[in-house]
């Protein structure tokens, strides 16, 4: 009278497969469900008991016991319903046990036997087949995200009787079928284009380095000057998600609830633009249920935060970690969890207070003003953000000769090439980008001929540079060095990466 | 009568000063009737007789709280010199002043009465124009020996304090508030420079903070100190205004810098220009004036014989052809680096990239500067 099943819960964003073990005694009749439960997955017996009657299903008065292990991890929402479901028929043998053992089941019970879509299926599917789990039923609403993953069974089922017969018979008609990501990629491209950037040839240029070593960025210029426009066509120049990054995104999203059926994977680079009223938690990630934030969720993308010194400065301040790190840690009191964020951060922010310094004709604020406002981003976030350029004001003259300039695609090949370049020279290490080499390996990675040192010498005091910005130069240099494929790292490169320290 | 200038005396004046009650006149003139400091905080309600019932009680109510000898005692503690109009070292220039002073407040030193001084003033919001210039001639006026003074505010005037100090040259700020406070507070390091290679001036008691009418009376005395004021930025409705009306009405020349019609920021150095005022065409030249005008005053016939014009010559930069063309479209204006790029490659194919190594190069040798993101000026 006792049954397993296999079934998957999320905690933060690592998953895991847990084994719903179900008990029936001769005793009084009741139902008690243990292994650290939050209250929807307690209330699923309500839910089990109805839909069970109403799929034409009489439970006998037994005691059930419910445990769903590793019993010391919390366990939340609703998708144990359906295994639970399941475990108890398997419980009073109307399932044989060897069709339980490669079966991963996930769904919510509806009263009337239906089974409801649950978030996170990609993930704890994932899990599952990282540990040896073949088949898998899932409600009949997520099988597009599932439809993915290869070399597995699945089930997409409508309601319980459906999950029944999935089971026991082999129904073709439920298999959900395998697509690739390949197919979908190649529909992807997106409508914005750099080529509909009106001069702004430093910024253009800028957004290349920055894609190509992943250098954060930030765009500083009047309103009005398409600070906006170049972040947002970001994502068209980066190469695209490769499969393992595509079903790291997409764990990311389906977790938040964020895949629906016209999004079933995350195939594009995610771009996320918080407004800067945003909460801590918001970005961050954290709440009650702990849900990844704005910065999880541009993890592989573009996290592009307009009117930067606007955001309040627990939000700015909070960025570090992450940038640093690439994921960040979210502690409660019961656990600690970790997001992944690894994301490219742009930022958009006016010079001054009216925006239009340093054009002393028009901008009226004081000396302190300029500063004050300047500094709302701290010494050690500027310490992250290796590229600041200006976008000016587009004259009357570009706008009326207006010449396409390069576009996005002629980029993103720049982009691939210099990828390929940093992701030979750094085999075997931790990084991936220039931009993440650290100080103490500065002299392994980015050596200088003696031509390159001197000059660097001769800038370092004439243009007062200071040991942070010294090395912003150099791994900015070594990524322009890598979009023109060049082996060492010369004058030429050197000077134009000063020209965005900021 | 016989005015004792006793330790009494000097507790008794600064006293008084310390109470901003009164105007420079109205001490004066008090004391003239009551024979001395000491005798007005002595005179009890008659005092009623020559000031408002208002200004009574209130020196009535100081009176009765403050230790004098103890307020005195603090200037010691702060190194502050205390010149009365009567002492000697007593600036000859403020005792032409009608409103001169009773005493004045100075830390570290007085301008050198044998040595010739310029006052360089202008906007607290400068333009990169204005603080480039200000560099330009504040180095050569000072490389002269020439003592600079300016009010030590935001803008042209700290740049000028800072730029002289550089060149070793004498440096004095006149303030508009007590001489221990350094306001605005983020040019500590001027003031402290300032009281170590130059003077902090005030006719202001310490602690007092600056009181927005307090200003254009400290202007007075800037331009009372000089021979000669500058005016390299102005707006036409400005507090430099007041320096230049000051030092007209007190007989100084006045120079302005010309700038463009359309900025504002030139617009009252224009228009002093209209009226009459001298017009700065380089620094060299500006010496040149200066020295005529000053070749008459006998005292300081020593400065001008050990004057020798040791012009050295600006070391010769080279350039290479892009940088000339690239040189050739750069302003005293910021200008960002896609205006440039438009305006180069109208007349020569230039990448984008080329550009910045371009401008990066000019950079390091020292003709042009970075400011904020990629904006570019002449040095």
């Amino acid at each position: 009278m006792y049954s397993t099943v296999y079934s998957g819960g999320i905690c933060g964003i690592r998953c895991f497969l847990a084994k719903v073990e179900v008990d029936m005694a001769k005793s009084l009749p009741s139902f008690d469900m243990v292994g650290k439960l939050s209250k929807e997955v307690t209330e699923a017996k309500e839910r089990i008991k109805v839909a069970l009657k109403n799929s034409g299903i009489d439970l006998k008065p037994t005691h059930i016991t419910v445990n769903i292990s590793p019993a010391d991890i919390p366990k939340r929402g609703t998708a144990f319903d359906l295994p639970i479901a399941i475990g108890i028929l398997a419980a009073q043998g109307f399932i044989h046990e060897s069709l339980l053992t490669d079966t991963c089941i996930v769904g919510e019970l509806g009263l009337d036997g239906s089974v409801c879509p649950v978030k996170g299926v990609l993930p704890i599917m994932l899990e599952a087949k990282k540990q040896g789990i073949k088949n898998f039923i899932i409600p009949y609403d997520n099988r597009q995200e599932a439809s993915y993953i290869r070399d597995v069974t699945i089930f997409g089922v409508k309601d319980f009787c459906d999950a029944l017969a999935a089971l026991t018979s082999d129904d073709a008609s439920m298999k959900v079928e395998n697509k690739s990501l390949k197919a979908l990629s190649e529909t992807s491209d997106t409508d914005l284009d750099f080529s509909d950037v009106i001069g702004q040839d430093s910024c253009k240029r800028a957004a290349l380095i920055a894609a190509a070593g992943f250098h954060h960025m930030i765009i500083s210029g009047p309103p009005g000057s398409g600070k906006t426009m170049i972040a947002s066509r970001m994502p068209s120049i980066m190469p695209a998600l490769t499969d393992e990054e595509c079903m790291e995104v997409s764990s990311i999203y389906s977790i938040a609830g964020k895949l629906s059926s016209q999004k079933p994977v995350m195939i594009r680079r995610p771009f996320q633009s918080p407004h800067h009223s945003t909460t801590l938690t918001a970005l961050t990630g954290g709440g009650k249920d702990i849900r990844p934030g704005m910065i999880s969720l541009s993890h592989k993308g573009i996290l592009f935060m307009d009117e930067m010194p606007e955001f309040s400065k627990e939000c700015i301040e909070a960025l570090r970690e992450p940038l640093e790190n690439r994921s960040i840690q979210i502690s409660r009191f019961h656990d600690t969890y970790e997001y992944p964020a690894d994301f490219l951060l742009i930022g958009a922010a006016n010079p001054c207070p009216c925006g239009f310094y340093p054009d002393r004709n028009r901008c009226e604020c004081t000396e302190s003003e300029i500063h004050r406002y300047q500094s709302r981003l701290s010494g050690p976030i500027k310490d992250r953000i290796d590229l600041i350029v200006t976008a000016n004001k587009v004259d009357m003259n570009s706008l009326m000769q207006y010449q396409k300039g390069i576009d996005s695609k002629t980029m993103r090949s720049q982009v691939k090439e210099a990828h390929k370049l940093q992701l030979n020279r750094y085999k075997g290490t931790e990084y991936r980008f220039n931009s993440q080499v650290s100080a103490k390996d500065m002299k392994r990675f980015f050596k200088l001929g003696k031509e390159e040192l001197e000059y660097m010498e001769k800038a370092y005091s004439a243009l007062d540079l200071s040991a942070r910005s010294y090395h912003k130069v150099l791994k900015v240099a070594r990524t322009i060095a890598d979009l023109e494929k060049s082996d060492m790292i010369r004058t030429t490169h050197l000077a134009e990466a000063m020209c965005y320290r900021g | 009568m016989t005015i004792s200038t006793d330790e009494k005396e000097r507790q008794a004046l600064y006293f008084l000063m310390s109470t901003e009650l009164f105007s420079n006149n109205t001490l004066r003139k008090l004391r003239n009737t009551y024979g001395s400091y000491e005798q007005i905080c002595k005179a009890g309600t008659d005092l009623k007789k020559h000031i408002k019932e208002n200004a009574f009680d209130k020196l009535a109510y100081a009176l009765e709280r403050t230790d004098r000898e103890y307020l005195y005692s603090r200037l010691k503690k702060h190194s502050t010199g205390f010149y009365m109009f009567e002492d000697d070292m007593y600036p000859k220039r403020f005792r032409e002043l009608h409103d001169a002073p009773c005493a004045i407040l100075v830390k570290g030193r007085l301008p050198s009465e044998t040595i010739p001084s310029v006052a360089v003033i202008g906007a607290r919001k400068c333009s990169n124009f204005g603080s480039s210039m200000t560099e330009e001639y504040v180095s050569v006026i000072s490389g002269s020996g020439i003592q600079v003074i300016s009010g030590m505010a935001m803008g042209i005037d700290s740049i000028a304090g800072t730029c002289a100090l550089k060149n070793d040259g004498p440096s004095f700020a006149v303030l508009g508030n007590g001489p221990d406070i350094c306001y605005p507070a983020h040019n500590r390091p001027l003031y402290d420079e300032l009281v170590k290679k130059g003077g902090i001036i005030s006719e202001y008691t310490l602690g007092s903070s600056g009181v927005s009418w307090h200003f254009p009376q400290r202007n007075r005395l800037i331009s009372a100190l000089c021979d000669a004021v500058i005016v390299i930025e102005a707006k036409e409705k400005s507090g430099t205004m007041i320096t230049v009306d000051a030092a007209l009405e007190q007989g100084k020349d006045v120079y302005a810098l010309p700038g463009r019609s359309c900025d504002l920021l030139s617009r009252g150095c224009n228009m002093l220009i209209k009226q009459g005022a001298g017009i700065l065409i380089s620094p060299e030249e500006f010496i040149c004036d200066l020295f005529t005008q000053i070749s008459h005053k006998c005292e300081y016939d020593d400065f001008i014989k050990s004057f020798s014009k040791k012009s050295e010559p600006k070391p010769s930069i080279e350039l290479t052809e892009k940088e000339k063309v690239v040189f050739k479209n750069l302003d005293h204006l910021p200008k960002g680096v896609d205006e440039i790029l438009s305006m180069v490659s109208a007349k020569e194919k230039i990448s984008i990239a080329d550009l910045l190594i371009t401008l990066n190069s000019l950079a390091i040798k020292g003709l042009v500067t970075n400011i904020s993101g990629t904006y570019f000026a002449i040095k």
